[in-house]
């Protein structure tokens, strides 16, 4: 909302500087940016009642005195209106009042003048020029109808409609479902509290004007301007609470307006009110103290909130513009703005000391390990085009590619990746840690993507990443940081070349393997290979403590021909149980891998190491474990030891 | 003496690589408001209307509720959270205060431009005990604001409108001669603490909430919203 400064200074006794107002309008809430004289206002959406000249003047009261507007105190006679409420629950007060001049002004007075030139507005015609001005200085929306237009039953009522409707800006919606409208028989002349028609609307010949004034419960207005895609300042002020009491007082003000600018022939008035008695709220001015942490008098508090209008009693009375205020909170609110945030002074907190989880995270222990590989984290919405069944749907979505919410991350990391590869990226390191969502349930998912270079130094340049790498990731991963080793079982999965499912304590939390390149929305041939898993019931355990041995350590290796590759993975799980089964074998690990395709050649080095806490090992005790493993690699199928 | 061949071999050198820039201030702002006490709570991000708007006070003839502002999931039955206030309703209906917790994570709102994202991250705190005034609320932001832009950083409180919150508060920090909008904040609405349970008569308490985008942007000089989930590696190098 734009207001003049000067337009301002026009209803306030006292008048600040514009630097000196500025500050204070900001202590009061009203953010704000200068523009030369113009304010361009940010009221805040509870504060409906500070949407014109009237209403900041209300707030500026305490400091600078706001002036009251002359207002006509002719009388009216009643008009004789055949007028029909249907919807008082929705329009509980609403006023009207018919005015006939002898003849439509030429010029206008300075301060109506000023209104249009300073804000760049256009005039329309008479009446309806003051209608927006008193707008701009009320707060108070009124719709202005040509009384010769105005032939038929005249109604309010919340009606099923699905008609087209020509608005006073000449442009025609069409009105569906259910609207609060005004109409003169069965024709919709005004869609209440947001436009009026084109068939009364007033033009530059009018003479004689029915100006109705009323308060509609925001309710029924929120949206309806959004929905007809029409730009109402009426409806923006009524959505956020107008004066459910100002009516008589408005209208006298758009009379006296229209007195200062030609004669009036006759006005007649009329008048429903349905909504008179004005809330309260209980007052306690030592809880007030408490809730903002102070400690001023009553009378202090008393002065600030006589200053908004409220009126102190048994309760406090809130005024009739004050529809945000309800509750003792909303008071100490009032008072706070009223001595300025920024003079309430602090009072040291100090959290009272609760026992804390101190539980090491998975995600920070992956994402660290990850981090010191190369891997880049990315973080991608959670908005796709189709995720199969499962998929929740979005109701109400940006558009159809992002209509669903995904079901897994892998997608999400095909479209990172030819992102990169499209851009030249040579070496690709991706994780991800998110949550998806299903119908079924939520899971937090982890998932990792490698693909180019494996780093760029003179060694490892002309190095490609592999399965072999994004296996010893995850691997390590599973027994490093999960502590607990993993097994693979050779899966089909649609979007990957091949796949291994990926299981701890027998069950399968996701898997790895290497992405179809088909998948990949890039020209670029790298291969990618990946991992999705579902983390949410994984733990990180606590590390205890186990004392070092002083005895010496003990080594043997072995090296295993093996008659293909798939044989790799068998006789590693048995090393693998070998070594969980065994205390004094303490580790084991493959030193060493050497494959020849022409020579159909491939050996396994492994490296056992041997330990007790408590003595040195005789060559027998290690002898006993070494022959049970040689025996047992001995009767798979495809697995010899050279010499044996 | 002649120096040894190995000294003269190409280094090899390894790239690390880093945590994502928002998860990194994510962090730091985690780590900072449990170092003064608070613990940190998570809830889900497919939420109910009722957690997400009614027990906060946001009525359903609120504009945020509408379907312009709010994405709705599962024929309408449930939202996707536009904050992860409803985490501090989950931890208020499961615990007796004195509660503190801190609530970092994405939150969902229905816009797509330069300056705003369908997803973004919040981090959100909640004291709530007897006696917590809008005078230890100030005491709490100084705190962070300084811990986070140093202790010479001007503040300036603006009375602001969260329906969760009564008073409310937005606070602006001055980077040269500008003021930029930080976080909000304010005494948490009685209203609030009834619907979750709890006695507004005896507890009171505090709420603030900082949108992590906006203290990484200013941190690193990023303008441009969006870069931040492009997943460009010339990008994401910037942050290890």
């Amino acid at each position: 909302m734009k207001i003049v400064y000067s337009h301002l200074l026009n209803l306030l006794e006292q008048q600040p500087k514009l630097e000196e107002l500025s500050e204070l309008l900001f202590q009061l809430g009203h953010e704000h940016e200068i523009d030369g004289e113009v304010l361009n206002m940010e009221i805040t959406p509870n504060r409906g009642d500070c949407l014109s000249l009237k209403g900041l003047a209300r707030d500026l009261n305490y400091f600078y005195q706001a002036k009251e507007l002359p207002k006509s105190d002719m009388e009216m006679p009643a008009l004789d209106l055949q007028f029909d409420n249907k919807a008082q629950e929705l329009c509980p007060n609403i006023s009207f009042m018919e005015i006939e001049i002898e003849k439509v002004p030429t010029k206008y007075k300075p301060y109506l003048e000023s209104y249009f030139a300073d804000l760049g507005i256009n005039k329309n015609n008479f009446f309806t020029d003051i209608s927006n001005y008193l707008a701009y200085e009320s707060g108070q929306p009124t719709h202005c109808f040509d009384q010769s237009t105005m032939q038929g039953h005249f109604t309010l009522a919340k009606k099923e409609l699905k008609t087209k409707f020509k608005t006073l800006l000449d442009t025609e919606i069409e009105l569906t479902d259910e609207n609060l409208v005004f109409s003169l028989d069965d024709e919709v002349i005004s869609l209440a509290g947001t436009m009026g028609g084109a068939s009364t609307a007033c033009s530059a010949n009018t003479t004689k004007v029915l100006v109705e004034c009323a308060y509609f419960q925001p309710e029924e207005i929120l949206g309806k301007a959004r929905k007809y895609n029409l730009s109402s300042e009426a409806a923006y002020k009524f959505e956020r609470g107008a004066d459910y009491l100002c009516q008589e007082d408005v209208l006298r003000r758009f009379l006296h307006i229209v007195s200062e600018h030609t004669e009036i022939k006759t006005v007649a008035f009329y008048s429903e009110q349905n909504k008179t008695t004005l809330a309260e709220v209980p007052f306690d001015p030592n809880r007030l103290n408490a809730v903002v942490g102070i400690n001023i008098t009553e009378k202090e508090q008393l002065g600030y909130l006589s200053a908004l209008g409220f009126v102190a009693g048994k309760n406090m009375t809130v005024p009739a513009h004050r529809s945000d205020v309800d509750q003792l909170n909303d008071l100490a609110e009032e008072v706070t703005r009223m001595i300025g945030y920024n003079n309430i002074p602090s009072q040291v907190l100090a959290l009272p000391v609760m026992a804390k989880q101190n539980k090491r995270s998975i995600e920070d222990q992956v994402g660290r390990y990850l981090i010191n590989q190369g891997c880049f984290e990315v973080i991608n919405n959670p908005f796709t085009d189709f995720e199969g069944k499962d998929a929740i749907a979005v109701d109400n979505p940006l558009d159809k590619q992002r209509a669903m919410l995904r079901t897994c991350l892998m997608n999400s990391i095909r479209t990172n990746i030819a992102y990169n590869q499209n851009r030249q990226k040579d070496s690709i390191k991706f994780f991800e840690f998110s949550d998806i969502y299903k119908t079924s349930g939520t899971e937090r998912r982890f998932a990792l993507a490698v693909s180019g270079r494996v780093n760029k130094n003179a060694k490892e340049f002309n190095a490609q990443l592999d399965y072999g790498y994004l296996k010893g990731l995850v691997n390590s991963i599973c027994t490093d940081i999960i502590k607990i080793q993993p097994t693979y079982e050779l899966a089909d999965k649609r979007g990957y070349d091949f796949y291994e499912a990926l299981k701890l304590n027998g069950s399968k939390i996701g898997g790895l393997g290497k992405i179809s390149k088909e998948t990949i929305d890039s020209k670029i041939k790298t291969p990618v290979f990946a991992c999705e898993l579902t983390i949410g019931d994984l733990e990180v355990p606590d590390n205890s403590f186990i004392p070092i041995s002083d005895f010496p350590a003990s080594y043997r290796d072995l090296s295993f021909s093996l008659s293909n590759l798939d044989k790799v993975g068998i006789l590693t799980e048995l090393v693998n149980t070998t070594t969980e089964n065994h205390d004094l074998l303490t580790e084991s690990f493959i030193f060493d891998f050497f494959q020849n395709k022409k020579l159909n050649l491939l050996k396994l080095g492994f490296r056992f190491k041997f330990q007790a806490a408590d003595k040195s090992l005789t060559d027998e005790e290690i002898d006993q474990i070494m022959d049970k493993l040689i025996s047992d690699s001995m009767a798979l199928d495809g697995i010899s030891i050279e010499g044996l | 003496m002649t120096a040894p061949k190995d000294i003269f071999l190409p280094p090899l050198n390894r790239e690390i690589g880093s945590s994502h820039p928002i998860n990194q201030v994510k962090a730091e702002l985690t780590e900072l408001l449990t170092s003064f006490g608070f613990s940190v709570a998570e809830g889900p991000e497919v939420e109910t209307e009722e957690y997400n708007f009614d027990k906060l006070n946001i009525p359903a003839t609120h504009p945020a509720r509408e379907m312009h502002d709010t994405f709705y999931v599962n024929n309408k039955s449930q939202v996707l959270r536009t904050h992860t206030s409803p985490v501090q309703v989950r931890t208020m209906l499961g615990s007796k205060p004195p509660i503190a917790v801190v609530s970092p994570g994405k939150v969902y709102r229905k816009d797509d431009d330069a300056t705003h994202l369908p997803m973004f991250h919040q981090i959100e705190g909640l004291y709530v005990d007897e006696d917590v005034n809008f005078a230890h609320l100030k005491d709490l932001i100084y705190k962070i604001c300084h811990s986070l832009f140093g202790e010479e950083a001007q503040l300036r409180f603006r009375p602001s409108y969260f329906p969760f919150t009564e008073p409310s508060a937005e606070v602006d920090v001055l980077f040269g001669d500008k003021w930029l909008e930080i976080l909000g904040c304010g005494v948490v609405n009685p209203k609030v603490l009834d619907n979750c349970g709890i006695d507004p008569k005896q507890y009171s308490g505090l709420a603030f909430g900082l949108g992590i985008e906006r203290i990484a942007m200013l941190k690193y000089k990023v303008n441009d919203i969006r870069d931040f989930y492009k997943s460009n590696l010339d990008f994401l190098r910037q942050f290890k």
